[in-house]
Formats: structure tokens, sequence, C-alpha cells
């Protein structure tokens, strides 16, 4: 595999993907659940849409859903950094 | 007493060295580092002193090695770190190392300059390589012009000169010389020959592209090659000044094809030649190199010890026979039995018969100030050093700072969210302590952050736990056991039809008052309108809660320091009257906040007084006319009482100490009582030092006639001790409402993160989550790294850093100036360890 990272910035990817991971896969639980703390923090809905309480339960549920795809494109690059800082402490091998 | 509480019981001891043993013995103590020497000639300077010689060698076999690493560290060749730690080697091997270093450093000296030289040799040989090249074309361009337009000029010079017989026709003989000049340079060479010849010369030049190493520093530099065009002799002695002026080098070029032809071929082969001797003299010094690189870190270790060795010897007296050294050294009682042991391994090891005494002294000279500390406790003693290094056997707040210092830090940075963060980081410090002590030790940032590795551990955890208390995790709250406040007796149309909501806590039905919230904050303020009302009302009685508990703390611990230097007096006419008015007035009103809130619940909770006007109506004596205003009965009599209290207590902290004092210094027996105070002031009689007898049992005998000259020094003087008294109070007194007030700041910062963090949220993470279908996943996508660094950066470091320079700031003023004095010097002892570290 080719190196496109340096080591910092793998390292750096991959502490932020770890952490993207966990948070966002938690949140998205509580957007499903519909936790009353994060109606601020919903998709836009109109006033027609606060009337009707079926219409919110979807917002929730498309914000959850968006928290999870979140989750797995991070989950991705998570990977991506996890080979790049194998390939770097790799090459520091080679070198020394 | 091996704790943190105290300082070690420290004592002065003379020491007997057999001038034989002496190096040994200071080598064994040196290995033990439990040993301060103190300076027994400070008037003899540094040339003057016994073994200057010696440290002489040394310093000069450091400047070798330092030499050598020099050139290691050129060559690029890896230095060997076998974090092997030899003993200082014996005397004598000293002058193998000498010889070993001298050795080395004249070979290397040798072969750098034959190195140099060959270099130089090289590179005037490829210059002339290159302008043998390069004039080549030159010399074509110019022949094939001639060839061009030779008939046509030839004819016309002959049809113009015809007359001229001195010229014979002939075309003009032009002289040229040929060098090499620094490229960056070429510009305004080039302007200066215009110049200075006025136009007469013609200049030239092409590029060398590779570029050539400078002999002597070593860098590589682009150079250009010039030739330059020029007619008679007096341009040409113009031409070769401005070419020295600019630092060209001129070479001898031949003028026919032929002879430069030839040139050229001897060059070549010449180059060759040195470049074979060059490779050799290369591989030489790389072997040389290599073979001292194995060995430069333990020479270096060596070389360090001895001198550290003679630099000591250097301190100590010489006996009258100069048989024996005498050393007079600081040492911590409970350890003379090691320093023992190491004196009678030393001797062995010098293999002397005689063995060496040490002998404990009494002294009137403030001992050092050392408190034993692990790697766990070394970081909050630096926390508490920093401020002042306590006096000796004083109480040391560190050990209460090790659980004080993060929990105050947790109170202003709550948030489990950023505690997590915060432990994991330095989790992982302490899990891979040993592989990151080894590596970069240079880094001042990471090395600050590294060695409060355990404070920020438990910085962290404390911060998980006031985060779960405040009910913060990333400024969003965590409904672990289910809201006690139910959306009971609400229709669906008033959720529909009104912004706000009020839940009244008097309805059971939405608020039972038998099931609180178990633990922390209830969730269910997050969503409310009035959360930094209530919240604020909390933190604030919170926070003078904490701070009077700190604070009364503090003074209870100077009670210990009065006890331990049998000062009754003190403990009498200070310590009483300042716990007193500190619990009248502040201790009250921790009472009255508690008593507030159980006494008043929801339902009366409207009759509940303002504590700020109760505490300021209770100074004014201004008290409610109805029965029903007070908080309990009683309360009218007990506050003028406490009022009267407090009150009382200044006088008595003002004067029953000087009185008595005074009245002590009229019988003329005051020596009993300060005894130990006087033992800390007094630096004067350093000479008055007297031997202890070995074995403890007896006291130690009295001090010479000439000592107690320092009596008569310290004059009784009543007004200046009433001032001193006079500060001590109103500093006291002062002190305590305005350091209560100073607490409140546990109150702001916390707020200001709580805040923060809430800001951040909405202004970053939110945004990304408000788009409309999958769009707000792909903005999540780009937004959260952005909230991650901003998390780390604004509200870890930045935050975390104001609320440790405030948790700092309440532990050195708000607890420590009840009773800490902080006015000893450290204890250094004599360590190889501390001395190496130094140098990495």
């Amino acid at each position: 595999m080719f190196v496109i990272c340096g080591p910092k910035l793998s390292i750096c990817g991959f502490i932020i993907s770890i952490w993207a991971i966990i948070m966002m896969g938690l949140m998205g639980v509580f957007f499903l659940i519909k936790s009353p703390l994060l109606l601020e923090d919903i998709g836009p809905a109109t006033d027609d849409d606060w009337k009707d309480r079926k219409k919110i339960d979807a917002i929730f549920q498309q914000s959850a859903y968006n928290c999870w795809v979140v989750a797995g494109v991070y989950a991705f690059l998570g990977l991506f950094s996890y080979f790049q800082m194998r390939m770097n402490s790799r090459q520091q091998y080679v070198v020394t | 007493m091996g704790s943190l509480f105290r300082s070690e019981e420290m004592t002065l001891a003379q020491l007997f060295l057999q001038s034989e043993a002496a190096y040994a013995c200071v080598s064994e103590l040196g290995e033990l580092g439990l040993v301060q020497f103190r300076d027994l000639n400070p008037d003899v300077n540094a040339f003057q002193r016994k073994f200057v010689n010696e440290v002489r060698r040394c310093d000069e076999m450091e400047r070798k090695l330092r030499f050598l690493e020099k050139e290691i560290r050129k060559a690029g060749i890896p230095i060997v770190d076998t974090g092997e730690n030899p003993d200082a080697p014996p005397p004598r091997e000293m002058i193998d190392l000498e010889a070993t270093f001298e050795k080395l450093e004249n070979e290397m000296k040798e072969v750098n300059t034959n190195q140099e030289a060959l270099k130089r040799n090289f590179l005037e040989l490829t210059e002339l390589k290159h302008i043998l090249r390069k004039t080549q074309s030159f010399f074509e361009e110019a022949e094939f012009h001639h060839q061009m337009q030779d008939p046509a000029l030839a004819e016309e010079s002959h049809a113009l000169l015809l007359g001229d017989e001195e010229r014979g026709g002939q075309p003009m003989r032009l002289g040229f010389v040929a060098g090499v000049i620094n490229r960056e340079r070429l510009p305004t060479f080039e302007r200066m020959l215009w110049r200075a010849c006025r136009g007469n010369v013609f200049l030239r030049q092409t590029e060398i592209e590779t570029p050539l190493e400078d002999p002597v520093t070593g860098d590589q530099v682009h150079k250009c090659v010039f030739i330059i065009f020029f007619q008679g002799d007096q341009l040409k002695t113009r031409v070769k000044k401005i070419c020295e002026g600019f630092r060209a080098t001129l070479y001898p070029c031949p003028e026919t094809p032929a002879e430069r032809r030839e040139m050229a071929i001897g060059v070549m082969t010449r180059i060759e030649d040195l470049q074979t001797v060059l490779n050799q003299t290369q591989d030489h010094r790389h072997r040389v190199l290599v073979s001292a690189a194995k060995n430069i870190r333990v020479w270096f270790i060596k070389a360090r010890k001895i001198k550290a060795i003679y630099h000591t010897l250097n301190l100590f007296n010489l006996d009258v026979t100069q048989k024996c050294l005498i050393a007079e050294c600081w040492c911590p009682v409970a350890d003379l039995e090691r320093i023992q042991l190491a004196l009678r391994r030393g001797t062995e090891h010098s293999g002397s018969s005689v063995p060496s005494i040490l002998n404990r002294m009494t002294t009137k000279q403030a001992p050092p100030t050392y408190h034993k500390t692990n790697k766990f406790t070394s970081g909050f003693q630096a926390l508490v050093d920093s401020y002042g290094v306590a006096s000796y056997c004083e109480v040391n707040p560190a050990p209460f700072t090790i659980i004080t210092f993060p929990f105050l830090f947790a109170v202003m940075f709550g948030d489990a969210g950023h505690g997590l963060i915060m432990a994991l980081f330095a989790l992982w410090m302490v899990w891979r302590e040993k592989q990151l002590m080894n590596q970069r030790k240079d880094d001042g940032i990471w090395s600050i952050f590294f060695g409060g590795r355990y404070i920020i551990l438990l910085m962290g955890a404390f911060s998980i736990y006031t985060g779960f208390i405040y009910n913060d995790f990333f400024s969003k709250s965590l409904n672990i056991f289910g809201s006690s406040w139910h959306m009971a007796n609400i229709s669906d149309d008033d959720i529909k039809n009104n912004e706000l909501l009020e839940l009244d806590p008097n309805v059971t039905a939405i608020y039972k008052p038998a099931s609180p919230y178990p633990f922390g904050i209830d969730p269910i303020w997050n969503l409310a309108e009035n959360k930094i009302t209530f919240l604020n009302s909390f933190k604030m009685k919170m926070s003078v809660t904490l701070g009077v508990i700190q604070m009364s703390f503090g003074v209870c611990l100077s009670l210990s320091n009065y006890r331990f230097f049998k000062d009754p007096l003190s403990m009498f006419s200070v310590f009483i009257p300042q716990l007193m008015f500190l619990m009248c007035i502040f201790g009250y009103m921790v009472i009255i906040i508690f008593f507030k809130w159980i006494a008043y619940d929801a339902s009366i909770s409207y009759k509940a007084p303002s504590l700020l006007i109760t505490m300021i109506n209770m100074f004014l004596f201004k008290f409610p006319d109805s029965q029903d205003d007070y908080m309990y009965s009683g309360q009218k009599g007990l506050q003028i009482f406490l009022v009267l209290v407090a009150v009382a207590c200044v006088p008595c902290m003002l004067f029953i100490k000087p009185y008595f004092e005074w009245r002590a210094h009229k019988s003329g027996k005051r020596t009993v009582r300060f005894g130990t105070v006087q033992m800390q002031v007094n630096g004067a009689s350093e000479d008055t030092a007297v031997i202890m007898d070995q074995d403890e049992g007896e006291m130690p005998p009295p001090p010479p006639e000439g000592a107690p000259a320092h009596k008569e020094e310290e004059e009784f003087d009543i007004g200046e001790i009433l001032i001193h008294q006079a500060i001590h109070t109103i500093e006291f007194c002062l002190g305590c409402i305005s350091h209560t007030a100073s607490y409140l700041r546990l109150w702001a910062l916390s707020l200001a993160h709580a805040q923060l963090s809430e800001v951040l949220w909405s202004m970053v993470l939110h945004i990304g989550l408000g788009f409309k279908g999958w769009v707000g996943a792909v903005v999540t996508i780009l937004v959260f790294p952005a909230f991650a660094v901003l998390t780390v950066a604004i509200l870890l470091v930045m935050e975390g850093l104001s609320a440790f320079l405030h948790a700092l700031r309440l532990h050195w003023v708000e607890f420590q100036s009840k009773f800490y004095k902080g006015e000893g010097h450290q204890f250094v002892p004599f360590s190889f360890e501390a001395l190496m570290e130094d140098h990495n």
C-alpha cells in the first residue's frame, strides 16, 4: 500500500475517528429513543411539522440514521488511518 | 517519620576521610545521593583549591569528548545508548582515559586536516575540469565567428589600416582569464567589471550544474565558470584585482585547443587518483568514529563523575597533618545507616585500613528541607515548592494538595466528557511511562505535560465525577435514573399552543419530593429556561461551602505547626481566635446555607429569606419585626452573640501574644519558648557548630563560650512586635472575607466552562445535525473534526489551563496562607543521578 498521511496526521485521524464512532454511534441511539434533550438538534421542522407528532418522530429517526452514517464513514476513515499508521511505523523500521 | 507530612529530620554531620579513601568514599556517596556537602573554604577562590588540576584535566577530557561527539553527529553515526551506568573509575584509570582521548583527538584532527587538504585539492581539480570543459565551448564559438566574419573584417581592416604599419594588419591580440565564482556573487561581479573597465571587457559565463562541496564547512555550493576577454596589461591587472576581491579562483587555461585537451586528460587522471585516496580517508575516519560512538556515552559519564568527585573534594578542609580530609554535610537522620554503609564500602574499595568517621553535629543553622517523594507525589510537591520551599519541619501542604487540587480543578472543569478525554490522555502517559520517558526529553511543553501526568490523571478522574454531579456530558445531560419531574396534567393542546410550560413542584403528580433524582442535578434542568438561575444558586453556595471548609482546615493545620514547634502561646493567642472568628462568621453562613436547603421545601419556599441580606443584617443588628420572617427561633440572640464573639476575637489576636512576650522578656526567660524559632531565623553563627556524641543517649554538650553572642543582637522592641501582630491580624480578618469571596471563582469558572461547551455544541455540531435529510450526515462528517479539534484546543487545553491556574491560586493564596510559611531552602544532595539528568 502507499503512504499518503504522515505519522502525526494518521494518528490524529485515527483518534478523531474513534471518538467520532463512539460519540456518533451513541448519539444515533439517543436520537432513536427520541431523547427530549436532543429536540433542538434534530433536522429542520416547519410549524406544521411541530403540530404532528409522527412527522417529528420521522425527523428524529432521520437524525439517528444520519448519526450512524457519520459513524460508518468515520469507521472507514479510522481503518484507513490505522493502515497508514502501520505503514508509517513500518517505514520507520526500514530507515533506522 | 518517612511521610510527606513534614520534611525529613536533617542533621549536620562531619566526615573524616583518609586522603587515600576520600575519592572512593565520595564516589559511593554520589551513587547514594543522600548527602549535601557544605563548602568549607568559601573564601578560597576556584584556582587556589587543592584539586584544581584534576578538575582542569576533567574539563579537558570533556572538551575532547564533546569534540568527538560533534564529529560523530556530523558524520551521522548513531550514538549507542545502552543505559549502562558505570561507577566512577579509580583515579589511576583517569590517566588511561586521558591517553585514549588524547590519541583519538589527535587522530581525528590529523584525519580532518588531511581530508580537508585532499578535498581542497579535489575541489580545485574539479573546478579546473569544469573550466576546461566550459571554455571549450566559448572558444569554439569564437572560432566559428572568426571564420564567419574574418574575410570581411580582414578586408575592412586592411582597407582601414593600410598605412598603419605598427599593427601590421594583425587582428587585435586579446588576452583572457578563466575562473570560477560563487553563483550568488556573479551579478555584482559582472556589474563591477563593467563599471571598473568601462565596458572594455567581455565576460562569458555558464553555470556548473552539479553543486560542489566546500572543503572547510562541508556545505554544498553552486558555482559558475566565467571567462573574461580583455585587451592590454593594464586591464589585465585590473580584472585580476576584481577577481581577487570577489574571491573568484582563477585557473591557468592554455590557449591552444591541443594543450587544453592534453591538460583535461591530465586533470581527469589526477581526479581519479584523488578520489580513491579520499575514499580511503573517509573509510578510515568512519571506522574511528564508529568505534568511538560505541563508548562515548560511557566515557562521558565517567569523565563527569570524576569531575564531580574532585569538585566535591575541593569543598573539603584539609587536616593539619594532611592525612585526612574533613567534610561537613547535611543528611537525613533516617538514612545515616546507609551513609555509614556507603562510607565503609568506599574505604574497603580504596584498600585503606583506617575507617572513615561520621560525626553528628549540632548547629544553629536552619537545616535544608527534604521531602522524600516518589513519581506520584513529586508532581504535587513541585506545585507546592514553586510557591515556596517549606520551612524546616513545617507542615507540608502537598499530601492534602493531592486530593484538593484535582478536586477544586474539577469543580471548575465539571464536564464528564472533557474529563474522560483528559483522563484517557493521562492514562496513556502513565501506561507508556517507561517508553515515553526514554524518548524526547528535550521538548519543553511535552515534558511539562509528562511531568504532571499523575496530576492530569487525577484532574481528569475528578472532572468525570463532578461532570456527573453537574450532569454535564459535552454540555448535554444524561438521564440515567429517570427524571423525577413528570409531564402530568399537561394536555397536548397546552404543548401545541405554548412556547414555554411551567412545571410546578408543588403538584405531586409533576414532582414527587420523596423521590428526587438520586445523583447529581436532575437532567430536566437542561431543558429549563431558568437553568442558569438555578445552577448559579447551587454552585455559588457550593463554592463558598468548599472554601470555608478548606480555609478552616488550613487554620487547623497551623495548630499542628504550633504543637510541633512547642509554641503554646500562639496556640491560644492566634489559633483559637482565628478559628473562632472564621467559624462565627463564615462557619455560621455555611450552616444556614444547609439549614435553608433542608428547612424550606417547595411549598414554603416563597417565605425563605435571602441569605445575603440575612448576613448583612446580622452585622448591622437589624432584625425583622415579625416572628415569621426568622429562620428559626432564637436566631436573633444567636446572631448577636456570634457577631460579638467574632469582634472580640480581633483584640485577642492583636494583644495577647505581644503582651505575654513582653512579660516573658521582662522576667528574662524567653529563650525556652523561642528556641526553635530562633534556630530558624539565625544564620550568623555558622561556625558554632558542635560535634554531637555518636551515641545519642545524652544531650548535646553546651555550646562554647563564644556562641551566645547572637542573643544580644535581637533587641526586644515591643513596638515592632505590635506592628507585626497588627499586620497579621488585619491580614487574617480581611483575608477571611476576601478569600471567601475569592472561592466564588469556582462557580464563575464552572459556569464559564459549561456555557462555552454549550456554545461550541450549538455553533458547530448543531449546525451539522440541523440539515434536512441525508445532507445532515454529509455536513456532520465535515463538521465533526472541527468540533473535536475545538473541543480539545479551547475546552480542554485553554479552559483546563485557566482552571489549573485558578486552582493553583486557591491553594497558594487562600489555603496555604493560613498555615504555611515557605521560607526553607531545598535539600540538594550530591548525586550522580541528578548530574546525569541535568546533562541530558
